[in-house]
């Protein structure tokens, strides 16, 4: 006999590096409540900005993630550079994007093999499933390698890159520190074309959610950088209005800050990306996609893990077409000159959309950061898929359910999703 | 490549989480020859895939203890207890030795933990640490250029 009540409790998840924790309540057979709790407490990096000078934000933001370090900085980049009235452009653009490309290789790669992946095969982590499958794994971890050169050519070490700046970089490289990095991606780009094959023939429960995506808009790139910011319900904003139309607010069960589009959940990340900018991947990944079942309507998350293999794909082609055709410019930065002025920088994280707000005062003192990062935007989107996965499994013996919630959760690689894998279910025989 | 390799793991910015850092970039300095030497700030997955391309592996630490700051301690590495159960964005040395042990490598290894009080985001090593950080630098170059 079914008990009345069963409670699943998530008891360590985080928003960043940190904790937090799920809880799901069944009650009377039907989801009676779906909570993600992030009870860590607020980092206040963006207090700490206060007082800080322009420069600054650039270094001190990259250490709030140790994954993706790079989109903090481009995204605080943009923004002082924005409230500056400078524009970046030509070879230094272009590095920023081959930077860009090297982060989500290896986030997506790492995502890829050692946290979901397991999940749809029916190991406990990537270590055990290592030991059945370790040439994946190996190819695995050889595709983040190549992330993490052109992370380390580029911005001078592979984690916390410390060569960004405001206005570009303290050095660029030169044309034949780039070079070594051409072999390594052609080997990279047929690596993420097995993982995309390999991961198209996993099994995917079926949901599809009928939520907002939201993704950054370039007319001519699959985004990493852009001004616009496009929806699925047909929003076309310049980033300079993300604050008009996406509203923080802190839940009684959260520390961490909610995001709505217009008092209602939305999505950033690969699907929503990949939805919105289909028509902007290369011809051959394009192909793949189609090949691998997944096109610019896909709504299930279960299969961002093959999204994720597709953008890593491009990630590569980006990566090896910007190496091939640099030319070293003269500076690796243009200056940037202070002025009063509000900013906003947004760039597209592994996981989505990052956003950053500064008002800076005429000595380039910051007066007010705002940040708002893609974990934050997709909680209430999280919480919406698993209401509906645990409705429909609600048959499934606790154990089953408590999986199954997990790999809900992985499905957006959110950076709580280290401590997901504490998941414990309650069962109160009520 | 040598067939040695010195890597110091810790955050800079997490007070006496630096030691095994300031170790390898003091040791740096002293060129030991034959050797590799290498800073990790947290991806237990590359350094997984480090530590498997070495036959002899040392890899110094800071460890978190109730004692006093700065004392100098060897660990068997099948002591070292994980980070996360499961290990994924957050891994610790345990799941990248865990890692690459399952993808084959078996390398000689030696985990050389330095004790710390503080692993508060922002604060600076205690004078301890940053003193057993340069003492150790010191007698790894001499034993690795003797061995």
């Amino acid at each position: 006999m079914k008990p009345a009540e069963r409670t699943i409790k998530v008891s360590e998840l985080g928003r960043v590096e940190g904790e937090g924790a799920l809880h799901v309540r069944i009650k009377d057979g039907a989801v009676d409540d779906v909570r993600l709790e992030l009870y860590e407490p607020p980092r206040f990096f963006e207090s700490l900005l206060r007082g800080r000078t322009f420069m600054e934000p650039v270094d001190i933001t990259a250490r709030i993630c140790g994954i993706c370090p790079v989109a903090y900085q481009m995204s605080a980049a943009a923004a002082i550079e924005d409230a500056c009235g400078t524009v970046v452009t030509g070879a230094i653009r272009d590095l920023r994007r081959l930077i860009y490309c090297g982060e989500w290789i290896e986030s997506h790669a790492l995502h890829i093999y050692l946290l979901h992946a397991p999940d749809f095969l029916g190991y406990d982590s990537g270590i055990e499933m290592a030991r059945d499958h370790g040439d994946r794994v190996r190819a695995g971890l050889a595709l983040k390698k190549v992330g993490n050169q052109i992370v380390e050519i580029v911005g001078g070490r592979p984690i916390h890159p410390v060569n960004p700046r405001v206005g570009g970089f303290h050095r660029a490289p030169s044309k034949e520190e780039l070079a070594p990095l051409i072999e390594p991606l052609e080997r990279a780009y047929e690596i993420a074309r097995e993982t995309v094959r390999w991961t198209a023939g996993f099994h995917f429960p079926a949901l599809a959610p009928d939520v907002e995506l939201v993704s950054l808009w370039h007319p001519t790139e699959y985004p990493m950088l852009g001004d616009r910011i496009v929806s699925t319900r047909g929003l076309d904003i310049p980033v300079s209005a993300f604050s008009d139309e996406f509203h923080e607010d802190q839940s009684g069960h959260s520390t961490a800050l909610i995001s709505r589009h217009q008092g209602r959940p939305y999505l950033v990340g690969p699907l929503a990306r990949f939805a919105l900018n289909f028509d902007k991947l290369s011809a051959d990944v394009r192909g793949e996609a189609l090949a691998a079942g997944v096109d610019a309507g896909c709504r299930n998350p279960f299969r961002s893990i093959v999204v994720r293999g597709l953008e890593t794909m491009e990630a590569c082609a980006i990566a090896l077409k910007i190496v091939r055709e640099y030319v070293e410019p003269p500076a690796g930065y243009v200056e940037v000159t202070p002025r009063a002025g509000t900013g906003h920088g947004a760039s597209e994280a592994p996981r989505g959309i990052l956003y950053h707000r500064y008002e800076i005062d005429s000595a380039g003192l910051i007066e007010h950061a705002t940040i708002v990062p893609p974990t934050s935007q997709n909680q209430l989107a999280i919480e919406d898929d698993l209401r509906s996965v645990v409705a429909a499994n609600l048959e499934l013996p606790d154990d089953r359910l408590q999986l199954i919630s997990e790999q809900t959760i992985r499905n957006y690689d959110p950076c709580i999703s280290c401590a997901t894998h504490f998941l414990r279910i309650e069962v109160d025989g009520k | 490549m040598n067939s040695r390799l010195v890597v110091g793991l810790g955050s800079e910015i997490r007070g006496d989480d630096a030691a095994g850092l300031l170790t390898v970039r003091a040791l740096r300095k002293l060129d030991p020859a034959g050797v590799d030497v290498k800073e990790c700030t947290g991806d237990a997955a590359s350094l997984a895939e480090t530590i498997a391309q070495y036959p002899e592996v040392i890899v110094v630490d800071a460890v978190a203890s109730a004692g006093p700051p700065g004392r100098v301690m060897e660990i068997r590495p099948e002591s070292i207890g994980k980070h996360r159960r499961h290990g994924t964005h957050d891994a610790g040395l345990a799941e990248a030795i865990g890692l690459a042990n399952v993808l084959g490598a078996n390398p000689t290894m030696l985990v050389v933990g330095i004790t710390g009080r503080s692993f508060e985001l922002g604060n600076k090593p205690d004078s301890a640490v940053i003193r057993a950080a340069a003492e150790l630098a010191v007698n790894l170059g001499e034993t690795l250029e003797c061995a």
